[in-house]
């Protein structure tokens, strides 16, 4: 009761930024919500249209597979990132963890444009594989659909590492131990002991670098060579070129409330908290 | 993610917030800046009270050609209306006009935008229809004095190629189309305007019957050759996959081509043949700060054959008024689309057209394009 007393006067001092952020985030956001019904016309008009306008589901079904595409990938090189710095050497793990955090601190803009210069036709690696005569034609690894997915894993990686490297170095390593004293090869000692008590970290993982991949906009934009069309893509092209203005918020809406579901749908299942903070 | 991009980067906007951050840093005393931003443009955008200091804000894309359209428009205007021209280069994305004039909040007086835009934001009832009691209809190239927006300046979608990566000279949108005889990567526009038309001639079509489209031919013949295909969202990218030789040949303004005719000396070129001639477009924003008449001026004021010869020797943008043509330099001529020899040999766009199936052509566009 009495550090209830002494909290609240402090607490009025926090209102106005509660205000001001409910002002300048929720009213846009509510107008967003509010053009999707009343655009064209009042209604669900332009929901109607995830069911039947077969553009949308394409660009819908592109946005999925390449983010689950990313998801996999990245959460799977992640795993491997992390489980070599958990078991590394004091200063091979922070020399690792700097690499990871040097390139999360890097504009997406940049990383997307170097690695446009890096995979290119005449690029630095393309110009290795021709030199060392592995192949005699340039790989076309940007301006298609591999250079979105290569582009995006890299951006995400940092994203999936620093949580499977908080879950991995959770696990008691006397449990790894106890399995070799029984007789497990090292092999069965991962696959029964180690594998099943991370998994949780890795479900973790796949849903916040899911959620992410569904926001790129950059990325596909640069290294898909403007053949890989992503929903925040075509929400922009609504919103700037044809002005439908009912459809991009329908898009921008029903893309949040896909996000909330999941995190819904994880929060049930997972401890999110860990991730999200306790904010969330 | 921190994933903020501009489809246009602008340099008048960067060139703003650098002084903004100078002034910050304490490097910058408060009136040097405001100067500063009173030359880039800047001040215009604070508010409605542009129109109480007698200043007339003309918006466009930015970089060189706010100085370019400040210097060819200027003097004659400013003269005539004793109005300050302020150019401002933040870009008149057709949304940000939609924003503005629903909120009752237009900051622009006229805006330099595709004849597409003005046309849908006309229909929108979002733009001050054109008073052709002012604006003369007959100084416009035929076809482009429309009720929303009027021609500013014209440019064409040309055949652009890289002489050295060719085994000849592409004469036609048919040897674009060819592959064996001009093997390598094209790249081409990622909105449709002038893509279509392309593959439309690259089919066969005569010229004069283009109009209306043949979408399903032209997206036929647009998958035809994906494979080979990257596409363009910006002219300075354009202009970066020929410098790369990343790409043989390009359906690419011309005035980029032209910037890259200077810039790659003998090794690149573009042909006028099946060019695709089209106009930018003045529109006004319905409750503009200056008021109607003032822009309508301003609009009439720059069909002036000298100005608009002017703007063309500045950013290589073809006159809108084909009475311009005596006035281009000879050295030029090459680069003018309007002169007789070159217009003749390409076709004009239909923007009504092009206006009339906007949301159908996007959505099917962006289905052949992509996946």
């Amino acid at each position: 009761m009495t550090a209830r007393a002494r909290l609240s006067p402090w607490l009025l001092l926090v209102l106005p930024a509660v205000a001001l952020i409910g002002v300048m985030y929720l009213t846009p956001l509510l107008r967003v919500l509010w053009l999707s019904v009343s655009e064209p016309s009042l209604g669900f008009g332009n929901y109607r249209l995830l069911l039947t306008n077969a553009t949308i589901q394409r660009v819908a079904g592109t946005t999925l597979w390449v983010c689950a595409l990313t998801t996999i990938l990245t959460v799977g090189l992640g795993y491997v990132i992390a489980y070599t710095m958990v078991h590394a050497g004091r200063v091979e793990m922070r020399l690792m963890l700097f690499c990871i955090l040097l390139t999360f601190w890097l504009s997406v803009l940049v990383r997307s444009f170097a690695m446009l210069l890096l995979l290119r036709n005449d690029g630095l690696v393309n110009q290795l594989l021709l030199a060392s005569g592995l192949v005699d034609h340039p790989i076309q690894f940007v301006r298609n659909a591999t250079g979105v997915v290569i582009g995006m894993v890299h951006v995400m990686i940092p994203l999936a590492v620093l949580p499977l490297y908080a879950a991995l170095r959770g696990i008691d390593p006397a449990l790894m131990r106890a399995a070799r004293g029984l007789g497990c090869g090292p092999l069965r000692a991962f696959a029964y002991v180690f594998w099943p008590l991370s998994r949780p970290g890795l479900a973790q993982a796949c849903v916040l670098v899911f959620i992410f991949s569904l926001g790129f906009f950059v990325t596909p934009a640069i290294l898909g060579g403007g053949k890989v069309v992503m929903m925040t893509e075509y929400i922009r092209l609504q919103f700037e070129q044809t002005l439908r203005w009912g459809l991009a918020t329908m898009l921008a809406s029903s893309l949040l409330l896909a996000v909330l579901l999941m995190l819904g749908l994880a929060s049930r299942f997972l401890n999110m908290r860990r991730i999200t903070g306790p904010a969330a | 993610m921190a994933d903020a991009f501009s489809p246009e980067p602008d340099i008048g906007c960067d060139l703003m917030q650098i002084a903004a951050e100078k002034h910050r840093a304490g490097r910058l005393d408060r009136r040097t800046l405001l100067g500063c931003l009173m030359a880039l443009g800047g001040v215009a955008t604070t508010g409605k009270a542009s129109a109480a200091t007698g200043e007339l804000v003309v918006v466009n894309f930015g970089g060189p050609a706010v100085a370019a359209f400040k210097a060819a428009f200027g003097p004659a205007y400013e003269k005539l209306t004793g109005l300050k021209l302020v150019i401002d280069g933040s870009g008149p994305l057709a949304s940000k006009i939609r924003a503005m004039v629903q909120a009752n909040q237009a900051v622009w007086d006229v805006c330099d935008t595709s004849t597409n835009s003005s046309l849908l934001l006309g229909k929108a009832g979002l733009l001050e229809p054109i008073d052709f009691d002012i604006v003369d209809k007959s100084k416009v190239l035929e076809g482009f004095a429309l009720p929303y927006g009027v021609a500013n300046y014209t440019y064409s979608y040309v055949l652009s190629y890289n002489r050295k990566l060719l085994p000849a000279e592409p004469k036609s949108w048919a040897d674009f189309w060819d592959r064996k005889r001009f093997p390598g990567k094209r790249i081409m526009s990622k909105t449709p305007g002038g893509q279509l038309e392309a593959a439309l001639l690259a089919a066969g079509v005569p010229r004069d019957r283009l109009y209306p489209l043949d979408l399903d031919l032209a997206l036929r013949k647009i998958k035809e050759i994906k494979d080979d295909l990257i596409f363009w969202e910006s002219g300075a990218q354009s202009m970066q996959a020929f410098r790369d030789k990343e790409v043989v040949m390009g359906n690419i303004w011309h005035t980029r081509a032209a910037l890259l005719l200077d810039e790659m000396k003998g090794d690149f070129t573009w042909t006028w043949n099946e060019g695709i001639l089209n106009a930018s477009a003045w529109n006004i924003p319905k409750g503009n700060p200056a008021g109607r008449k003032a822009a309508m001026q301003f609009v009439a004021s720059t069909q002036d054959p000298a100005q608009q010869a002017a703007l063309f020797v500045a950013l290589a943008s073809g006159p809108a008024n084909p009475a311009t043509v005596s006035l281009i330099p000879p050295d030029l001529l090459f680069r003018d689309p309007m002169q007789p020899a070159n217009r003749q040999v390409q076709i004009t766009s239909n923007p009504q057209w092009w206006a009339d199936n906007n949301d159908r052509v996007a959505d099917l566009w962006l289905d052949a394009i992509s996946g």
